[in-house]
């Protein structure tokens, strides 16, 4: 089962104040994967751009109320992407971000990407609900082979990765590039064009795995800048028409010469 | 019927590997949440001194991996329980000696995988985060 966990407050709903085709939270399998987070008045739904240190206050003072609101805690989060703008203010970021998560904190990666309207933080959060259903399905580590009879051309790379595993109650997805699985090339020459392949792609891989789109619970937008966004946003919205899934887009430096590359975690 | 989820830290056997303690930085090497085990980003660090491994990229992506390695291992999990990879390279053009270690390392049914280039500090040249299943390792 897949629950959007709504803005807690009218300011944190990003897709009414800023058109960003993203739910805040998805409550899936007993974890709660929540959008990136930059530092938005809750009330106003202004975008409060400051200092390393109070973006950071704001988005965690931001995260608590997302997550108490869905019966969770700054406590109970699990992992964490920080995005900063600049390595350099590692130091900075670590003073602010440890008075919020004192003990046993979360696993994190530190991450300096370009991040949307000049921000400079944003926390990619997944955090434990409070339970979890006994029902559950449990898979084990199960390949999506990019080898069986219904792979296309696009599951066939040489490289040492697998496009999907299920495991648990989720189904994994290695990044995407635009690939025409008809030929195995590349394909798409602008970031809307590639995001629409890669988002075809995707849905015929879930398939594949026994999964949809519609059970997506967590994606991840990596493009090579962040002044495309709206080209990427106006074709992503096509393949999630209700209750989008949480959601991050950054701006990073992409391996070869795609402009786009989607990752995503999907309920099995 | 639900069951409380339970939330616990992992640390690696190898004391010189938590970096985070050692330190002092703001997380946990890994946390396991149900069936999942979560890493943080991981670097090259020398598992005798503690000190960084900044050697040929190669080199630097196999102790990295190591280091996984064992931090899986310490939890009762291991590599070939991991279904969920992210790799930065501080170098892009490092992508294909990145890709001959990993084939050392997952020869068969790889884990799925994203990697990207982003600005690294202290000299890395590779940072690599995992989510794995928890639980034995079969063999």
């Amino acid at each position: 089962m897949l629950e959007v966990i709504p803005a807690p407050v009218p300011g944190l709903d990003l897709h009414r104040e800023y058109g960003h085709h993203q739910s805040p939270a998805i409550r899936a399998g007993g974890l709660i994967f929540c959008s990136g987070m930059v530092a938005i008045n809750p009330e106003t739904g202004e975008r409060e751009h400051g200092t390393v240190t109070s973006e950071a206050r704001r988005i965690f003072e931001n995260l608590n109320l997302l997550l108490e609101s869905a019966h969770s805690s700054l406590d109970r989060i699990v992992q964490v992407h920080a995005m900063i703008y600049h390595r350099i203010e590692y130091d900075v970021l670590n003073r602010v971000y440890r008075q919020y998560v004192p003990n046993t904190p979360p696993a994190r990666t530190v991450m300096s990407v370009q991040i949307e309207a000049g921000f400079k933080v944003m926390l990619e959060v997944i955090a434990a609900a409070e339970t979890r259903q006994a029902a559950a399905m449990t898979h084990a580590r199960q390949v999506i082979d990019r080898c069986s009879s219904d792979a296309d051309g696009s599951r066939h790379s040489d490289l040492p990765l697998s496009p999907a595993i299920r495991a648990g109650d989720f189904v994994f997805l290695s990044g995407m590039a635009a690939i025409d699985p008809a030929t195995g090339e590349p394909a798409g020459a602008t970031v809307a064009a590639e995001t629409r392949q890669i988002l075809t792609n995707m849905g015929e891989l879930l398939k594949a795995a026994g999964s949809s789109l519609a059970k997506v619970v967590k994606v991840n937008v990596l493009i090579y800048s962040m002044l495309e966004y709206e080209n990427m946003n106006s074709v992503y919205r096509e393949f999630f028409p209700v209750d989008p899934p949480a959601r991050t887009v950054c701006g990073a430096g992409l391996i070869g010469s795609h402009k786009v590359e989607i990752e995503c975690i999907a309920l099995a | 019927m639900t069951e409380r989820l339970l939330r616990s830290v992992i640390e690696p056997r190898n004391p010189k590997l938590n970096v985070s303690r050692n330190a002092n930085l703001p997380h946990s090497p890994g946390i396991r949440v149900g069936s999942y085990i979560f890493l943080s980003g991981m670097g090259p660090v020398d598992p005798v001194t503690g000190g960084r491994n900044l050697g040929p990229i190669a080199e630097q992506v196999r102790q990295t991996l190591r280091n996984i390695a064992h931090m899986l291992e310490s939890a009762g999990s291991g590599l070939d329980r991991i279904v969920k990879m992210i790799v930065v390279l501080a170098d892009a053009t490092d992508y294909d000696e990145m890709n001959r270690v990993w084939r050392e390392f997952f020869p068969i049914d790889p884990p799925t995988r994203t990697a990207c280039a982003l600005q690294l500090s202290n000299g890395n040249g590779v940072e690599i985060e995992c989510i794995a299943l928890a639980g034995e390792s079969p063999s």
